[in-house]
């Protein structure tokens, strides 16, 4: 059983925009430093630093001399994509506990928008039709859109869900975008609007998908008792882990040819441990920031994480429940649907904002258990975090 | 307009799989120990890790796993092609595989529905496994 005794110290982010007009390590400079500020650390305090990318982003040595960073005793540069943040909080977790490090940053930064859509299909190392994707790029199934509308079909037919419940999530995230100053999407959203709106591959219309951002977000990561003595109250990782079951390679995602049940992902097999790890049940969560790069993506969680049954995430969500008013707030900054894209990072901030009750008029009461996901379908990771 | 046409970059494993489908008779690895087929073609089984196997052909008659009604081309080549149906098609010999799922009322489409393989010559070095309603 995995044991941890660290915290989430400091959180940053630059603007989230639809074109940053900025290089890329500009932005990842700005959210560490901001991270740094937060927790009231200097650069001699942090010698490790993490990132992922899909060959999108700037490598760690490089925001490292752009910090200043006096030494830098652990980094690592993950090729990857959402999987990663929860588990980087991990593995960081494990660097402080070590003694390897001090103080870790992590980071994600990308010209989302303005330059490499992940969404699309342009050009680069990750679109060709190679490994796992010779398979499908010839037939014309090129983006992880149309891989998650083939995995929530499957769930549309063996347990009834609607295109209401896929509805229910993308309009509940954007209410709470609505309170969120950071949020790219703040136009109130009905499901009309939602229906009216453009299908892009069934059943996903243009709102179950995530957003393209320019941006950058980062975590400092640190042990407990240094956290203690940081300039904002520690946020501590109960549990984090990572789960992955055997998965044929693709450049750009982990695909589902071995993946039995496309109507459950990781969640179900992870948040069992966390839960034991942490001494936590799901009832204890106060908010879950769950990886949200389409609407189907929450559904699955909603029930791997234990909210409600097997096969129920598409009436829970569309009885209220994952509202800020709701017994089981989700996604409370609007998430990747309505706030912005950077890769699950977001997601983490948002806890972390939750936890120490800064979030303003979209702050959920005495919150003090996060759930927090990382990942959408076969391989992913996630963390339990409490004050 | 440009026929949209990508060739996989086919590797040691993959190609006698794409072979088959350019001689309209599809085959898949078969475990020698387990005897299991797999896909997508791999050196060693997923199930027993037994190494090598033999390709045997297959019957192409299978089951909807489940399927996309594509309407963004994302590619432009698409532009003329959409609204098309990648299917997830569960073989009776047991893999799951992807295809184009073709004259089907897409009203009509059902999880569990037969559907049977047809071969798309999409040029002289690729065929694409198509399927049809059984």
């Amino acid at each position: 059983m995995a044991k941890f005794d660290s915290a989430i110290a400091g959180v940053g982010f630059t603007e989230y925009s639809l074109d940053s007009g900025r290089s890329i390590l500009a932005l990842a400079v700005e959210a560490c430093q901001k991270a740094m500020a937060d927790a009231g650390l200097q650069p001699k305090d942090v010698d490790g630093i993490l990132e992922f990318s899909l060959g999108d982003s700037v490598p760690t040595e490089s925001v490292a001399a752009g910090l200043g960073l006096p030494e830098v005793n652990y980094a690592a540069d993950w090729f990857c994509g959402g999987f990663a943040p929860s588990a980087l909080i991990a593995t960081a977790s494990m660097a402080v506990a070590s003694g390897m490090s001090k103080g870790v940053l992590i980071y994600r930064a990308m010209n989302g928008r303005s330059g490499f859509r992940l969404g699309g299909a342009g050009g680069g190392d990750a679109f060709r039709p190679r490994s796992g994707a010779q398979y499908r790029v010839p037939y014309g199934w090129l983006t992880f859109g149309q891989n998650m509308a083939l995995w929530c079909r499957r769930h549309m037919e063996k347990y009834g869900t609607k295109q209401e419940h896929l509805a229910a999530i993308a309009i509940s995230q954007r209410e709470s975008a609505l309170l969120n100053e950071r949020a790219i999407q703040r136009k109130p959203l009905t499901l009309q609007d939602y229906m009216a709106s453009r299908v892009i591959a069934e059943p996903f219309h243009l709102f179950d998908m995530s957003l393209e951002t320019d941006g950058a977000c980062a975590l400092l990561v640190t042990s407990s008792s240094r956290a203690r003595n940081c300039r904002k109250k520690p946020v501590y990782v109960k549990s984090a882990g990572h789960f992955g079951k055997a998965t044929v390679a693709d450049p750009m995602w982990a695909d589902a040819f071995l993946w039995p049940d496309l109507t459950e992902n990781y969640t179900k097999f992870l948040a069992p441990r966390l839960y034991e790890e942490a001494g936590l049940k799901p009832e204890d969560v106060d908010v879950a920031e769950i990886y949200d790069c389409f609407t189907y993506t929450v559904l699955m969680a909603l029930e791997g994480l234990g909210f409600c049954q097997k096969g129920e995430g598409g009436p829970f969500a569309a009885s209220g429940a994952t509202g800020l008013k709701g017994k089981k707030p989700v996604n409370t900054n609007g998430g990747m649907l309505s706030e912005a894209y950077i890769h699950g990072m977001n997601t983490v901030a948002e806890a972390v904002m939750q936890l120490r009750g800064e979030c303003g008029k979209r702050q959920v009461p005495n919150a003090e258990v996060a759930f927090v996901t990382s990942g959408a379908t076969t391989i992913g990771s996630a963390c339990i975090l409490t004050v | 307009m440009e026929r949209y046409i990508v060739h996989p970059e086919a590797d040691q494993d993959s190609t006698p799989y794409w072979q088959s489908l350019l001689q309209h008779q599809a085959k898949l690895q078969k475990c020698g120990k387990c005897s299991r087929f797999r896909f997508p073609p791999a050196p060693s089984c997923y199930y027993c890790g037994s190494l090598g196997g033999s390709w045997e052909p297959i019957s192409g008659k299978g089951v909807i796993y489940t399927w996309s009604v594509i309407h963004h081309p994302v590619d432009k080549r698409l532009s003329g092609e959409v609204p098309f149906t990648v299917a997830m098609v569960d073989l009776e010999e047991g893999p799951r595989v992807v295809g184009r799922l073709v004259n089907a009322d897409k009203a009509k489409l059902k999880a569990g529905m037969p559907v049977k393989a047809r071969y798309e010559d999409m040029d002289k070095e690729l065929t694409l496994l198509y399927f049809e309603p059984a």
